[in-house]
């Protein structure tokens, strides 16, 4: 599979496999009560059970049965009508009605301008009606049906002129048999057509309610087997849905191929299948995802040691392809009618489940229940406002102080994002960056706080001078991508503010992003951007790999910070920074400084220079910061 | 999209459409923003999609062609977009467009009711601003369809705004392309 294309493609080429094949399976059963209706014994009239039998699948007003008479002049008499006002009305067989004599079905629009309808005394009948012509033999003459729509109404279609085909060869057959000189062979041959008319409709009812990989129910059987397992339930019994999917699929698909990955779905069918109770049924829904419907206990408990048995198979090594694969699979359990009244509420509920437990740990097992659906509910809740707040731009910066601790002026300020929600709510980071990362947000959030920062110059100039600079936080992903970041690095040059703007990346990022390096550092440079590594000393860097970061600027991380003045194994990894940092040509900043015993004793025993921290300032917006711009010179200028 | 009228989208996000069309497609329009004009066979490759529904949750889109850049900074188009919906930036390749037009054949002969074998020869539409696009490799679009269609009869003809099947219903949208098998 090349594309998303292809895939839409084949996805439609498939769904439209299975319309067919369920369409198919319908209509068999439907033609076969028709032809059970013809060859019914007792029936007076065969006729008026055929056409009862045919009007779902026809959808007709109106049905006439015409047979050849046999006179010189070939006309055909009407044996069967509904309404009745027809019987016994004589037709012309012109060029038209002759072909469908010889064996063809056809259909009209319109039937103005055959002949055929040109002596006809129709009654309610119209000549406008769309029709359906099919051949039909009836005992040793010739034949056939007519089935009419309203005027008005859509004609026929191909799909009606290929049923028509099939129903008129088997009532034919049908109408020999019940003649009682039917010869041994026409007898066989009826039965033979019976067969392979039942058999046919068997595999087709296989393939449009199973999956082809693994034979399992496919997820439109699941679902009519819990409903028809909820229509059924006693008073007494419960039903649960188990949501089953198997941890870690892609990287099996990945590390060694597809054709293993099917092998392994197949493998965790069988045992899924061994692991249930004969009542039980199992469907696989999609990749690697599988419902299980346990159909009925008395209570929970006896649910459990099922689902252990489950969860247990599924950790065993699987060997498939001649590979020993381990795996394990993650199951939520959703209980009817505590956890949802219908398949749609039981499924959901369940993945919710899944979800509940795959995140505790893989592999095991978690039952739904009323908080997980708050969560899930909360969670959806609040995807939503997240995609209206990036549409309507409802982020903006505040700004935390970058401070000279040695003059007591501000340098600049770490930009940091705030979402006003539309109650007016400042929500921060912690409540949405992690959603905003699942659903593929956070660059367009950036490029809102990028904007933001940039927008805010003026008002902060005017308070603090035009000597500062804004701080912008970068991610672990965002550096990495060098998409991302070329189109940041372009809309920073677009500004005209590149030069006074600071990129912070964690360690980690920086270490990791190869491509930021080699590709973003350098335009940054031209740009004169300038690049501080933030939190330095929570990651994992080597001091190796530092020599090869050309950063400007350390952020010791605030843990290092926190009552620095009694810990001295901070005081000497804080020095062994700030030596690296000289060493480097590195400026550092202290991040957290919260108390004045912090601020002493880095005035007093370090010579770093630039603080941050709610003893000086909280983040704010730049309203409010402007206003305290006389503060910071004044005594230490503390800000609540 | 924040504002359109009709073909007529005005802006986007709150920005003056043409300028974010021109971001999402890496600004090859730049020069053309202050003259405005025709950009049809420029934006053959990065069509607007509208998010048209999902089968087993894989997303289908309608595609909207952007014909010129209005002189207001907006962006007329081949199709009706409503105010408010959400838009996509999509993008393809001279090749696919080549491919396709076999891959869609073959989807016609297949669905005929006597199976492939029955084919006794097609129509296929192709959307104008593809065949703009494809240029000098249109003689390789028809020898995919004449190889898809076993190399039946066909007849082809170039459109510009289509009317195509999307999840079951008949729309108008563009850079379709669609055909039509005939059984004997």
């Amino acid at each position: 599979m090349e594309s998303s294309e292809e895939l839409r493609e084949t996805v439609v080429i498939m769904q439209r496999q299975i319309d067919r094949l369920r369409t198919e399976v319908v209509h068999a059963e439907q033609l076969t009560s028709a032809l059970e209706a013809l060859l019914c014994r007792d029936e007076v009239d065969p006729f008026s059970g055929v056409f009862k039998a045919l009007e779902p699948i026809f959808g007709f007003s109106h049905a006439v049965v015409l047979v050849e008479l046999g006179d010189v002049d070939c006309h055909l008499e009407c044996v069967a009508s509904q309404p009745a006002e027809l019987i016994d009305s004589r037709w012309c067989a012109g060029r038209f009605f002759q072909k469908v004599l010889d064996g063809r079905a056809a259909v009209t629009f319109s039937n103005e301008n055959l002949v055929e309808w040109l002596d006809v005394d129709l009654g309610t009948i119209s000549k406008s009606q769309p029709a359906l012509y099919l051949p039909m033999r009836v005992r040793d003459r010739r034949g056939l049906m007519m089935l009419l729509r309203p005027v008005g109404d859509a004609g026929f279609d191909r799909d009606h002129v290929a049923l028509a085909r099939k129903f008129a060869l088997l009532a034919s057959h049908a109408f020999a048999a019940r003649d009682a000189n039917q010869s041994v062979a026409e007898s066989q041959r009826l039965l033979s057509l019976a067969n392979k008319l039942q058999e046919s409709q068997q595999a087709l009812a296989h393939r449009a309610n199973h999956d082809q990989l693994t034979e399992l129910p496919n997820r439109t059987c699941m679902q009519e087997l819990v409903e028809a397992a909820i229509k059924n339930r006693g008073d007494n019994g419960m039903i649960a849905l188990a949501f089953v999917d198997l941890d870690n699929f892609k990287q099996v698909n990945d590390l060694y191929s597809h054709a293993v990955g099917d092998a392994l779905l197949k493998s965790v069918a069988g045992r899924l299948r061994a692991s249930i109770r004969k009542c039980d049924h199992v469907g696989r829904i999609s990749g690697d995802e599988f419902l299980i419907l346990f159909d009925t206990f008395d209570d929970v408990s006896d649910l459990q040691p099922i689902a252990a048995r489950i969860e247990s198979q599924m950790k065993r090594p699987f060997l498939v392809e001649g590979i020993e694969v381990v795996s394990s699979a993650s199951m939520g359990i959703a209980l009817y009618p505590e956890h949802g009244s219908d398949y749609e509420a039981l499924r959901r509920n369940a993945d919710i489940a899944m979800y509940r437990a795959k995140s505790a740990a893989k592999g095991t097992t978690a039952y739904f229940d009323d908080v997980m659906g708050m969560v899930a509910a909360a969670r959806l809740e609040i995807e939503q406002q997240l995609r209206v707040a990036v549409r309507e731009r409802q982020f903006r910066c505040v700004f935390q102080p970058k401070i000279d601790i040695r003059t007591m002026r501000v340098t600049g300020f770490e930009a940091l994002a705030r979402w006003t929600d539309c109650d007016g709510r400042v929500r921060n980071p912690s409540e949405f960056i992690e959603i905003a990362g699942e659903l593929g947000l956070i660059n367009d959030i950036a490029t809102i706080i990028v904007a933001d920062a940039i927008a805010s110059f003026p008002a902060l100039d005017n308070a603090f001078g035009s000597q500062t600079r804004i701080s912008i936080n970068v991610s672990a992903r965002q550096a990495s991508s060098p998409t991302f970041m070329t189109e940041f690095a372009d809309r920073l040059a677009a500004s005209g503010q590149s030069q006074r703007i600071i990129l912070e990346v964690t360690e980690d990022a920086i270490v990791a992003a190869g491509p930021f390096q080699s590709l973003v550092l350098p335009q940054l440079r031209r740009m004169g951007t300038k690049v501080s590594i933030d939190d330095f000393g929570t990651g994992y860097s080597s001091l190796s790999a530092l020599a090869d970061i050309t950063a400007d600027e350390i952020k010791v991380d605030r843990s290092f910070i926190l009552s620095i003045q009694d810990r001295p194994r901070s005081q000497s990894i804080l020095k062994a920074i700030e030596s690296l940092g000289n060493t480097l040509g590195m400026s550092v900043v202290a991040e957290g400084v919260e108390t004045e015993d912090e601020l002493n004793y880095l005035l007093d025993q370090t010579s770093i220079q630039t603080v941050q921290g709610y003893l000086f300032s909280r983040p704010l917006f730049v309203n409010e910061l402007v206003k305290l711009a006389g503060t910071f010179l004044t005594s230490r200028g503390k800000v609540a | 999209m924040t504002k359109s009228r009709g073909r007529h989208i005005m802006a986007i996000d709150d920005k003056p459409a043409a300028e974010l069309y021109n971001e999402w497609i890496g600004g090859s329009l730049t020069e053309r923003l202050a003259d405005g004009g025709n950009i049809l066979a420029d934006t053959t490759m990065f069509p607007l999609g509208i998010d048209s529904g999902n089968i087993n949750e894989v997303s289908h889109y309608l595609l909207v062609h952007p014909d010129a850049i209005t002189p207001e900074g907006g962006l007329s188009t081949f199709a009706e977009i409503e105010e408010g919906t959400r838009i996509y930036s999509m993008c393809g390749e001279k090749q696919r467009l080549v491919d396709r037009a076999g891959r869609v054949a073959s989807m016609a002969a297949a669905s005929l009711p006597s199976g492939i074998d029955s084919l006794a020869g097609g129509v296929v539409v192709y959307c104008g601003g593809c065949m703009l696009a494809v240029g000098d490799r249109m003689s390789q679009v028809s020898q995919t369809v004449a190889d898809s269609f076993s190399d039946k009869p066909f007849v082809g003809c170039f459109t510009f705004g289509e009317q195509g099947l999307i999840l079951g219903k008949n729309v108008h949208g563009n850079l379709m392309i669609s055909a039509i098998a005939f059984g004997q």
